[in-house]
């Protein structure tokens, strides 16, 4: 060993050497220290002897320094006082240096480290974990308010506390994530979340108008016409489906095309995702699919009657089966719904309280129970898709329209309604108090009420519908025009129909090809 | 004819000294013994004896005087504390069972009087105690002496049911001295025969030597060349002698001179010591010095030997302070003390 090494390691010695009061025992430490360390040292030096290359390296004098610890803080154990009192007593008396004092400390309490670093060490990836997702909130919240869509989702979640009625149990955290268009293709659309929208099957149908009735008063809506979507309801296509399998992919696939056509011709829905997970724009977001029916929903702004105007569509090419438990979406149509719920929040401020299931907001106004639809009414995975949890969250059809329900229905959605329900019951029976009315005298003028919004609903459609119509005509003439013309020109029509770039692109641009025609 | 030693210990043999281990100074004039840490855990006994000859009368004297004695056929033998005050009795030389810190190989009964001055101070034991005891360094023509004088020694101890060890009179005295330092300096213990040095590094005799030059060297030459007595040069030393202040007889100045050339010699040693040694470690401190030793009681040595170590120039090793022993007689023995209970399990 060098006389530097002798010389540093002296020094160390000495620093601990002032733990001992007593000079026999000062001498006896000091001694045995340095002369068993000159011996480790030698045994070393013989058993490395012919591995002079491992005395070079830089861990072996780590590893020297560690044993040198090791056997000095043995030495240390052995001459202090075993009685803990006497000893911390012992220290704090004598001059010995605050390092080495805590040092020795440490290394009496190295077992309780070790546990310690080693859960350290177990916990640092969660640590890490939590820290980047906090992190990305962080980012995502700086973005949102930099791009400006913060603030309108503020508006929505926050401004008018979009809270239902029980404060069902919203993610706190969870923001719309800001998603833009990246590229637009002839047949599909591609956003910043990765998320891509087929547009082959993309048809048009009537505009889009809608009164949202104030929550709570028993009168009737305002007279402003609403255009734009404030919700997302999720369907099933309830179509037959084939096992998952990879030998019958061509079969899966032409079942979806028979699925995409017929959602086409009938404008079911707004989106159709299909078992690949990929996500096809049936009816154009502006105007109304024909997915909802007779439904209602409330958010904080109001009651919705008629879910296909105010809402899309989005529907998942499965089969609901309400009695059981089982997973009945495919691992690729959770990620596309997931990607698609944050398109459509981010480019229309969807508020998470207005994405919900159909079997949630359907109901049947002829006898006027709640459940016509089943769609969904269990097993929707809202966290997979960072929402809220709806089926905590009371329908507006029971609490504020007196909707109820009856055996028959709940032994087809599984045994039980969802806790929402109850919750509406209850607060339904709580306006009926405060009115000093008997339930069922309010829930025959809310009847009354949902009547005539369903009136209002209907005029605006039967307006909407009458222009569509006439488009439609106009649009199949100049179909009719450019295929005699492509018979002229002999090229099997196969450039200009039945694909018209016009139509995907957006509505304005639509109607500008109909009127140049 | 057969010499049959037959031993008259009037006083309680080994009286005081507690079982456990025991530090020994075994110095050219003096045996100290240490069983504690403190200053009345020691005895001290003269290293010397006056022998007469062999007579009934005599023995009644000693007997009557309560004096401890061994007689065989030719001589009584009267050791220990007492053979001073015989020797002043009988006006005559007390003589010395050692030389030069080692065994008088001058003296026919001094091997047997040392054993019996140590009998009469360590007990005997069964328990395989640890005992330490002073050795000289090596110095000039005693390397072979010093071996043999360790083994004498040891043997001695072990047949006392001792586990003996010697230890270097000057590293005795870092023991005792420089606890705070942890044992890093100059020890240097100036005895009647010799002076011993250790220069100590962590507990770790780096350099140990002797000058045999000591107070017997300075007493012998004094009286040789003034013609008086060792008795009255060396009561002078021990009662009068102020090495601070000029001398006012001839035998003050006699003595100054004495002292000045063993200090000369040793101070010389010790920087050719320093010079020439390379296994003294790089010591980024300056060194404290520790003087110990009898012949070191006279008031002003400490400043003498100051301004001796420091009128030479630089010294190899940088000395941060120079200061006496607490107690310079028992430092040696407190200090084999100290290391016998470091050994001690």
């Amino acid at each position: 060993m060098s006389t530097e090494a002798t010389l540093s390691y002296s020094k160390i010695v000495e620093k601990y050497a002032h733990f001992f009061d007593r000079p026999e025992i000062r001498l006896r430490f000091l001694t045995n220290t340095l002369k068993q360390h000159s011996l480790n040292s030698e045994k070393l030096d013989r058993l490395l002897g012919r591995f002079g290359f491992i005395k070079r390296t830089p861990l072996y004098g780590r590893f020297q320094d560690v044993w040198f610890y090791n056997l000095m803080f043995q030495e240390l154990k052995q001459l202090l006082p075993s009685a803990t009192k006497e000893r911390h007593q012992l220290l704090r008396l004598n001059k010995a240096p605050f390092s080495a004092r805590l040092l020795f400390r440490c290394y009496q309490i190295r077992y309780v480290l070790l546990v310690a670093c080693v859960l350290l060490m177990m916990s640092a990836p969660f640590g890490i974990y939590a820290m980047v997702m906090r992190s990305s909130h962080r980012v995502n919240d700086y973005l949102a308010q930099r791009y400006g869509s913060h603030k309108m989702m503020s508006d929505n979640a926050s401004g008018q506390s979009s809270t239902p009625l029980n404060g069902g149990n919203y993610l706190p955290d969870y923001k719309a994530e800001k998603v833009w268009l990246v590229e637009r293709k002839d047949n599909y659309e591609r956003y910043s979340n990765g998320g891509r929208v087929l547009t082959d099957y993309e048809t048009a149908n009537h505009a889009r108008g809608y009164y949202v009735l104030p929550r709570g008063k028993g009168s009737a809506a305002d007279a402003h016409v609403h255009r734009e979507p404030v919700g997302i309801v999720y369907h099933t296509s309830e179509s037959d489906l084939l096992p998952f399998i990879s030998d019958n992919n061509q079969s899966i696939e032409a079942h979806t095309r028979g699925l995409l056509e017929y959602v086409k011709r009938n404008r079911s829905y707004n989106y159709v995702i299909d078992r690949f997970g990929q996500m096809y724009r049936i009816v154009r977001d502006e105007e109304a699919a024909n997915h909802a029916g007779n439904s209602v929903w409330a958010d904080a702004r109001g009651i919705y009657v008629g879910l296909n105007e105010s809402f899309l569509g989005v529907c998942f090419e499965t089969r609901s089966d309400a009695g059981s438990l089982n997973e009945q979406l495919t691992e690729a149509q959770i990620i596309s719904g997931r990607l698609l719920t944050q398109i459509l929040r981010s480019r229309y401020n969807i508020d998470d309280a207005n994405c919900v299931t159909h079997g949630l907001v359907s109901v049947n106004p002829t006898n006027m129970l709640i459940c016509y639809h089943h769609d969904w009414v269990r097993n929707f995975p809202f966290e997979a898709f960072g929402l809220s949890d709806k089926y905590k969250v009371a329908p507006a059809s029971v609490s504020e329209f007196g909707f109820t329900y009856d055996e028959e229905i709940v032994t087809q959605i599984g045994g039980e309604v969802w806790p929402g329900v109850k919750l509406a019951e209850e607060e339904f029976k709580r306006r009926a108090a405060e009115a000093a009315i008997k339930p069922e005298e309010m829930r025959r003028q809310m009847r009354e009420l949902y009547r005539q919004q369903m009136n209002l609903a209907s005029r605006i459609r039967s307006t909407t519908e009458t222009e569509v119509s006439r488009r439609d005509a106009r649009s199949k003439s100049i179909e009719q025009q450019a295929g005699s013309i492509e018979e002229q020109a002999g090229n099997g029509g196969r450039e200009f129909a039945p694909e018209r770039p016009g139509m995907r692109s957006c509505q304005v641009c639509d109607f500008s090809i109909v009127s140049n025609s | 004819m057969e010499e049959k030693n037959q031993t008259k210990v009037e006083k309680n043999e080994a009286a005081g000294t507690k079982a456990g281990a025991l530090g020994l100074d075994i110095g050219t004039s003096r045996i100290v013994s240490a069983d504690g840490p403190k200053s009345q855990d020691t005895r001290t006994e003269l290293n010397a004896f006056v022998a007469v000859p062999a007579s009934d009368m005599a023995e009644n004297v000693l007997k009557q005087r309560n004096m401890v004695y061994e007689r065989n056929c030719k001589s009584i033998y009267v050791y220990g504390n007492d053979s001073d005050f015989f020797a002043s009795f009988l006006n005559t030389e007390a003589r010395r069972p050692m030389q030069f810190g080692l065994l008088n190989p001058q003296e026919e009964m001094g091997q047997h009087i040392l054993q019996q001055i140590i009998k009469r101070m360590v007990p005997q034991t069964r328990k395989n105690e640890m005992l330490c005891f002073s050795v000289p360094g090596k110095g000039q023509n005693a390397n072979g002496n010093l071996v043999y004088h360790e083994a004498v020694l040891k043997n001695l101890f072990q047949s006392m049911g001792y586990q003996a060890k010697g230890i270097n009179e000057g590293q005795a005295v870092v023991f005792s001295e420089l606890q705070e330092e942890n044992f890093t300096g100059i020890g240097i213990s100036f005895g009647g025969g010799m002076c011993n040095v250790s220069i100590s590094f962590m507990s770790m005799p780096m350099i140990t030597f002797s000058v045999p030059k000591g107070g017997d060297y300075i007493d012998h030459n004094v009286a040789s060349v003034l013609n008086e007595t060792g008795t009255r040069v060396r009561l002078f030393k021990e009662e009068k002698l102020d090495l601070s202040r000029q001398p006012k007889d001839d035998l003050g100045r006699a003595l100054h001179i004495y002292y000045e050339d063993m200090l000369q010699a040793l101070i010389e040693r010790l920087r050719s010591e320093l010079k020439t040694s390379g296994q003294l470690p790089k010591i980024d401190r300056p060194m404290p010095v520790v003087l110990a030793g009898g012949t070191s009681k006279p008031s002003g040595f400490l400043q003498k030997f100051d301004s001796l170590l420091r009128a030479g120039g630089d010294f190899p090793v940088e000395i941060s302070d120079v200061r006496m022993a607490k107690d310079p007689l028992t430092t040696t023995a407190h200090g084999c003390y100290i290391a016998a209970m470091s050994e001690t399990r």
